[in-house]
């Protein structure tokens, strides 16, 4: 039988439906449990699903794409109660050794993330029969609407026939109109925290501390959380004062960050077991210095076997947000400590040789379940307190604050205090002064030193703050006022303020001027590297000296060539 | 072509390790040869991919792949309005001497699309 004679109706294939591919694995269950660390959320989501075939299997799981911002850094798979951790490895390096060890018959677990944030998990050497676990722990900022209010959305299931077209078969979503139970618990400060959850069909609720509810695994977890009772959705404290500590502040106007052997701020350069970092996210900011790896490891000097849940948070979120480290070490190398799974690092796990009693035969998908379109009802304005609940509160520690000469060490810069002076008003006020000296007769000096004081005005919410190492080195920057002064003091400018005749011409007069307005311009760039810590407030005075430098240079020259 | 090893079917396609599992698991191409340690591919496994890839790209969803190859009918590949070729899955991505095939589909369209009649038919009125 040739090609030719197979060619009956082409089209009919299309419209038949009774055969399909191999049918894909359901998850069974799917618990979340939340830990909110205002303004972070630990989030920890365990989907639990079965190999039904007859075969040892390669389940390959494709979720959603990450959430903005979330940092995914602890992914524990267990096959029939056996717990595998995955360790983070850099992405390519990953896949290759997760490829061979398939290939050889070898137990593999890979989390990487694909095209698009989206998640895919691949766990090969699952035997006939076998339950898995899939445990994933991430941290994500919680949204902020309102200063006291925030808000978390855990979505369980995907769109049907969300397809990324770039994305092949084997690692495209696939859902399932199939339901299977799925629950929700949270651990809060409830105290000080009022959670609710919405968008179930039970309708809203409010939740107590720990308590297991079962929710609709189609429908996105939605809850909201609002301080009460004095509480707060920032997060602020230190341990510095001891090694092993660390420091968090989600508080805007931190500039530094404090080294525990060094609390007045010098960050040290050849440190290879912390991380400091920061990163902008809806909240704001948010800063961190942290041990990368005291976790799980042996006592340190401090006897700290392990870093508090919020510093343990805050150091992958701070590893992803990678913005400025105290150590050698590049962003991707504290990715890999950190274990943050990233485009560039993958959550890996090689079983040994021989493990496995068969080879990997077949690869199966696992489905989500399909998400339903539901509509939200509106949130109300104010939260409403429920009513109170007996619990015990364990007392909540006071933190033991380093103190130099008797008051406390406060972590970070000092919050701006002149806020409302920015850099648009400061523009005003400089049009404000070029249009007085082409208006007003008055007296050219006390405008010059007016145009100064603005300087020094709008400089100070630059100034570094009190202890600061760079304020011992804020002298240096008389050096910017040489320019304008040399230029003011020098002839021609002040012979001429009398109402003289303007003096005669020089020829290296002009090139003079000029120089002084170069040098104006380069004195903040050369400075630079000596005034870290006062970067800003060393730009800022270097350009409006350069703006005072431009008019004095100006006028010079206006008067040195009359008519010009 | 033949004893390719992974890496080469690799190389030789485009397609990752991972796809080709999935390709073996779903039957749109036969297992390796040589068991877990010593598998070895061939131009049927070469074929296999760029025959699916080749149909994915047509806008083929895998069902409907899988129900062309199993059924073993033409595949429909539209040209324009009004025109389809119809190939059979054997051919797709097999290679051969694609430049006379091309010429000949070419002589046969313009024969039958032409608005002269065909030279037999002229012979034939005379």
């Amino acid at each position: 039988m040739n090609a030719s004679t197979l060619l009956v109706d082409p089209l009919a294939a299309l419209f038949r439906t009774e055969l399909t591919g191999l049918p894909p694995l359901l998850l069974e269950t799917t618990h979340v449990e939340v830990m909110p660390l205002p303004p972070l959320a630990h989030i920890v989501v365990i989907r639990t699903f079965t190999n039904s075939t007859d075969q040892m299997v390669e389940a390959v799981l494709t979720l959603p794409p990450i959430a903005p911002q979330e940092v995914v850094y602890r992914l524990i798979v267990a096959i029939g109660g056996v717990e595998y951790h995955a360790s983070a490895q850099p992405g390519k390096h990953a896949r290759r050794a997760h490829d061979a060890a398939v290939a050889e018959g070898r137990r593999a677990i890979l989390y990487e993330l694909l095209v698009g944030g989206i998640q895919l998990i691949s766990i090969a050497g699952i035997e006939p029969g076998a339950k898995v676990d899939v445990q994933i722990w991430s941290i994500r900022p919680l949204d902020r609407p309102e200063e006291n209010r925030a808000s978390l959305t855990i979505p369980l299931s995907a769109k049907r026939q969300a397809a990324i077209f770039s994305l092949s078969d084997v690692d495209a979503l696939v859902t399932t109109a199939e339901r299977h139970s799925a629950s929700v618990s949270v651990s809060a400060d409830f105290p000080s925290l009022l959670v609710r959850i919405t968008g179930q069909p039970f309708g809203d609720r409010h939740l107590i501390s720990k308590e297991e509810i079962g929710v609709e695994c189609s429908r996105p977890i939605c809850l909201h959380f609002a301080a009460i009772n004095g509480g707060t959705l920032d997060h602020r404290e230190w341990h510095v004062d001891h090694p092993g500590g660390w420091e968090v502040t989600s508080e805007r106007g931190i500039e530094t960050f404090r080294h525990p052997r060094n609390p007045n701020g010098t960050i040290i350069s050849d440190r290879d077991d912390w991380v400091f970092g920061s990163m902008q996210t809806p909240a704001g900011e948010i800063c961190v210095t942290a041990p990368l790896p005291s976790e799980g490891a042996h006592p340190n000097a401090g006897g700290l076997l392990e870093i508090a849940p919020n510093a343990r948070a805050l150091r992958a979120f701070a590893a992803a947000g990678f913005v400025e480290s105290a150590t050698p070490k590049t962003a991707a190398d504290v990715l890999l400590v950190a274990n943050v799974l990233s485009r560039q690092t993958s959550l890996a796990f090689i079983g040994p040789e021989g493990e496995l009693s068969s080879h990997i035969p077949t690869l199966r998908k696992v489905a989500l379940s399909e998400m339903e379109s539901i509509d939200f009802a509106p949130e109300p304005e104010e939260p409403i307190e429920p009513p109170p609940v007996e619990y015990e509160v364990p007392p909540k520690p006071e933190p033991v604050l380093p103190e130099k000469g008797g008051d406390p060490i406060s972590p970070g810069a000092r919050p701006p205090r002149y806020r409302w002076l920015t850099w648009v008003p400061l523009g005003l006020a400089l049009l404000l002064v070029v249009a007085a000296f082409q208006t007003t007769d008055a007296p050219v000096l006390p405008l010059f030193a007016a145009f100064i004081g603005l300087i020094i005005v709008s400089a100070l919410r630059f100034l570094p703050r009190e202890g600061s190492p760079a304020r011992r080195r804020l002298p240096l920057l008389i050096l910017l006022l040489l320019p304008w002064i040399v230029s003011i003091v020098a002839e021609p400018l002040l012979g001429y303020l009398p109402h003289e005749e303007p003096p005669g011409h020089a020829d290296w007069w002009i090139p003079f001027q000029y120089g002084l307005l170069a040098v104006s311009a380069i004195l903040p760039l050369v400075l630079m590297p000596v005034m870290r810590d006062a970067r800003r407030f060393t730009l800022t005075l270097g350009f409006l000296n350069l703006a005072l430098t431009f008019f004095a240079v100006l006028a010079n020259i206006i008067i040195h060539t009359p008519g010009s | 072509m033949t004893g390719l090893k992974l890496d080469d079917l690799v190389g030789a396609t485009g397609a990752t390790p991972r796809h080709i599992r999935y390709l073996i698991a779903e039957g749109f191409m036969p297992p390796p040869m040589g068991g877990r340690t010593y598998a070895t591919y061939s131009a049927v496994h070469v074929t296999a991919i760029r025959r699916y890839e080749r149909l994915r790209s047509l806008g083929f969803p895998p069902a409907a792949i899988r129900l062309l190859l199993d059924a073993r009918e033409g595949i429909p590949v539209p040209i324009m309005p009004g025109l389809t070729l119809v190939i059979a899955p054997e051919l797709i991505g097999s290679g051969g001497d694609v430049a006379t095939i091309a010429a000949k589909g070419a002589m046969k369209i313009e024969e039958l699309l032409s608005k002269e009649a065909p030279d037999e038919r002229k012979h034939a009125a005379r």
